[in-house]
């Protein structure tokens, strides 16, 4: 696998499970206003990681 | 000669007049439309491997309704309502398709053999190869799915009805009764009979929709099938692992539809020729006929005359239509971020029900342009369709008890 491939490949991981912790464990300690938005942050980033994935699984 | 009472003898005829004009008015609309399905299903105007299973139940419920213990109405194929675990224990003895609901039916199970079939038959390289295209016609195709929520509201649907109702927009079945078995028990039924019955016609009604909302031109355009790139399946299967994963943390109540459709895509290209044979052949359409047979059992005129079913209907109708609209939304979208290069009909295949929209799309150009292969980016949209549709699936199922 190329070093590029590789970079979208764990980039794209470790922003997905990024978002995962944001929504499964920052959203919950978080209190008033802010917890809809780093809940809303981390479902988005979630789904960011696994399309930026897919742009590593590409080979013409 | 001894006093026979003959209409005890025929107890499914004697039952018609023990009770309201209405129910009986509505058992012999439902024998009628058992019939009537078995035939369509037949013919192939709707879709034969749900239809004529369904069909053949419905019509035998509505028939032999009898008379049992303690003047009750009721039948000796299933009782739905039954939740005591003793009374179920004693159920489970008598009604004979009552193991199998209990067992596979209202606990979900079936979806997921179900989702876990499709996912063997899923080639989610489509996905891979053109990821934005896919997922901005996916998401767009939801709009059904999400309009149809504060629309169900308004009508005077509770939140769990309304997001149940709102799910046939993502032309899933599965997902339409996992989400009404999570969230509106008491509909489930009605909501999953509206949800098949609709998305058989799906075939039927979306190619008018292409011909009103899309010129010649346009379904005639041709796709560059050359600039698909390749996807190893060690990649998918890595792909399917950390997406699982991913989705199962963020919605864990939808995690059972994950895990079966990305352990069916992991089969498939991990080439378990034996477990695929298994789940293509055996359990798939094991799981589709007995789906096919329960749904017409449930829908013993007793259980089904719900005071909400024509807004049900309604709705069902106006989430799919909804649906359809926002996948071609979807489909100009990228044919005005591609200048022009991307046909706008393969946005109905945003629309999930796999394979079927996908072939919808295809024969919608095949008609305009015989020269035009849209079918990889078809697929790959109807694919992405599925995985948003799980993800709507996990955010109304986690969302709604909380709103309440």
């Amino acid at each position: 696998m190329s070093n590029k491939r590789k970079i979208y490949w764990i980039t794209g991981t470790i922003t997905a499970f990024t978002g995962v912790l944001m929504v499964r464990i920052l959203a919950l300690q978080t209190a008033g206003r802010l917890k809809l938005p780093v809940m809303f942050g981390g479902y988005m980033l979630a789904i960011a990681g696994l399309f930026i994935i897919t742009l590593g699984t590409r080979r013409k | 000669m001894p006093d026979i009472n003959f209409l005890n003898l025929f107890q499914g005829i004697a039952t018609l007049f023990a009770t309201d004009t209405l129910i009986t008015v509505a058992r012999i609309g439902l024998i009628v439309l058992g019939i009537a399905l078995v035939y369509l299903g037949a013919r192939n105007i709707l879709e034969p491997l749900l239809m004529i299973p369904m069909g053949f139940g419905m019509a035998s419920v509505n028939a032999a309704v009898l008379f049992l213990s303690g003047g009750k109405l009721g039948t000796i194929f299933i009782d739905p309502l039954v939740a005591d675990p003793s009374q179920l224990m004693n159920i489970l003895q008598v009604d004979f398709l009552q193991p199998i609901y209990t067992l596979t039916f209202s606990n979900g199970l079936i979806a997921c053999f179900i989702f876990l079939g499709i996912g063997v038959m899923t080639e989610i390289g489509y996905v891979l190869a053109s990821p934005f295209s896919s997922m901005v016609i996916a998401i767009c195709a939801e709009l059904g799915t999400v309009a149809t929520f504060p629309i169900a509201v308004a009508m005077g649907l509770n939140y769990s009805e309304a997001a149940s109702i709102a799910m046939v927009g993502g032309a899933d079945g599965p997902m339409v009764l996992y989400t009404s078995l999570m969230l509106a028990k008491d509909l489930f039924v009605p909501i999953t009979i509206v949800a098949y019955l609709y998305l058989s016609l799906t075939y039927g009604g979306y190619p008018y929709l292409i011909k009103l909302l899309i010129p010649k031109r346009l379904r005639g355009i041709q796709m560059d099938l050359s600039k698909i790139p390749t996807v190893t399946p060690g990649e998918k299967i890595a792909f399917s692992i950390i997406t699982c994963t991913v989705l199962s943390l963020l919605f864990p109540v939808a995690a059972p539809l994950f895990m079966s459709f990305f352990l069916g895509v992991t089969i498939r290209e991990a080439n378990l020729k034996h477990y695929i044979s298994f789940i293509e052949g055996p359990l798939l359409y094991g799981s589709t006929f007995f789906l096919g047979v329960l749904l017409g059992v449930l829908c013993e005129a007793n259980t089904i005359m719900n005071p909400k079913i024509l807004v049900l209907l309604v709705l069902g109708i106006l989430s799919l239509f909804l649906s359809g609209l926002g996948g071609i939304a979807g489909g100009y979208l990228m044919y005005w971020i591609n200048k022009g290069k991307f046909n706008p009909v393969i946005g109905i295949a945003g629309v999930s029900c796999i394979p079927t929209t996908a072939k919808v799309a295809q024969k919608a150009v095949t008609e305009a342009n015989s020269q035009s292969l849209i079918l990889p980016y078809a697929i790959g949209a109807n694919i992405s369709g599925v995985i948003t549709s799980a993800i709507l699936t996990g955010i109304y199922v986690t969302l709604i008890p909380v709103l309440k």
